[in-house]
């Protein structure tokens, strides 16, 4: 058994290291986060969100100025801890629902919010009425329009025919 | 050699359909008059155009420095309203004019308000600095105003009588002598 003996101010110091081990674990992984946002995590945000200023072209691949310093802002904002919904979230409230695509115009988007859902019900509701139809069997169909015969009929033709060509020879 | 009494077909005849649309055509029509009605509407939208006169489209506006501006509590004054953005190249050509009438005309019953578009903050603020910018400037949040005088791209301005009515709008970077002369003939001058 080894006693070492430590003085108060070997112990201080040793206190002090540790405290500046805990504190640099601490800061340095908020820094490197801060410095390695990649293109590919900005693009996924921006690919996400619509050019301001050009229609209907996502911000990953828009090359206009604006553009670019909107990447950058995300870029800033993952930096600074955000996530993707946040940074979009922020940007919607900032510059509108048009940077997701959504019309500004209260019926227009009312009515591109409705029209899938009523095309959908359309959908559902024409495949089930066919789907009835076919169950409930065909009706108008040229098989049950077409004339029927019977075998009295057939009986009855055919003794004629025959009696027309007995009657020839 | 025929025989009219001969039963060529049964008795059993096809039932006739009855006239008028069937469920199945109903919910197409719908469905036709829904995506009609989409692209009628969006048609509708893209064929609106900035306002050139009557009244201007009321907005609040919270500047960068603070400052809440209503464009209705501006009666009596003549106000310029421009759009711009600190990526707008056009908009750094008419910035030191802005500048320069918001300077001559202080004080005399004129507002120059600039409503960035669009811009990050952190460079409209550098925007206004590099041009030295002291008048009422401020984000569009949301884009609310933009939408409500339908601007199309930026710098766009219009120039509001003292009565709240648009005497000018201009689609193009300004200048001082032209925004002076409407200026000037709004007040009488």
């Amino acid at each position: 058994m080894i006693n070492i003996a430590i003085g108060k101010g070997t112990r201080r110091s040793i206190a002090a290291l540790l405290f500046n081990l805990l504190i640099l674990t601490l800061v340095l992984p908020m820094q490197a986060q801060e410095t390695t946002i990649t293109d590919d995590q900005v693009n996924a945000v921006a690919e996400q969100l619509y050019c301001p200023v050009c229609e209907n072209i996502p911000l990953d691949v828009c090359p206009t100025l604006a553009c670019q310093e909107w990447r950058e802002e995300i870029r800033t904002q993952l930096a600074s801890g955000m996530n993707e919904q946040a940074v979009i979230n922020d940007f919607v409230q900032r510059y509108g629902e048009r940077v997701v695509g959504t019309p500004q115009d209260p019926m227009l988007r009312a009515l591109s919010l409705v029209t899938p859902w009523v095309l959908g019900l359309i959908a559902v509701l024409a495949a089930g009425y066919v789907l009835l139809r076919w169950r409930t069997g065909p009706t108008n169909t040229a098989a049950s329009t077409a004339p029927q015969s019977s075998a009295k009929d057939d009986d009855y033709y055919r003794s004629r025919i025959e009696a027309d060509l007995t009657a020839r020879r | 050699m025929t025989d009219a009494n001969i039963p060529l077909l049964n008795e059993e005849q096809p039932v006739p359909r009855r006239g008028g649309l069937g469920p199945g055509s109903i919910v197409l029509l719908v469905g036709i008059l829904a995506v009609v009605a989409v692209f009628g509407w969006a048609l509708v939208q893209r064929n609106q155009t900035q306002p050139t006169a009557g009244p201007a489209p009321d907005f609040e506006l919270t500047t960068y420095d603070g400052q809440d501006i209503r464009l209705s509590d501006l009666r009596g004054k003549v106000v310029v309203v421009n759009f711009w953005a600190s990526w707008c190249g056009p908009c750094r050509l008419e910035a030191p004019d802005l500048q320069r009438i918001h300077e001559r005309y202080q004080g005399q019953g004129v507002e120059v308000i600039g409503v960035a578009y669009t811009d990050t903050d952190t460079n409209a603020l550098a925007f206004m600095d590099e041009f030295g910018m002291t008048y009422a400037n401020g984000p569009d949040r949301g884009t609310i105003i933009s939408d409500r005088y339908n601007i199309q791209g930026v710098p766009e301005t219009f120039v509001v009588d003292q009565d709240g009515n648009i005497a000018k709008f201009i689609f193009a970077p300004t200048n001082e002598a032209d925004l002076s002369a409407i200026i000037d003939d709004l007040l009488g001058v």
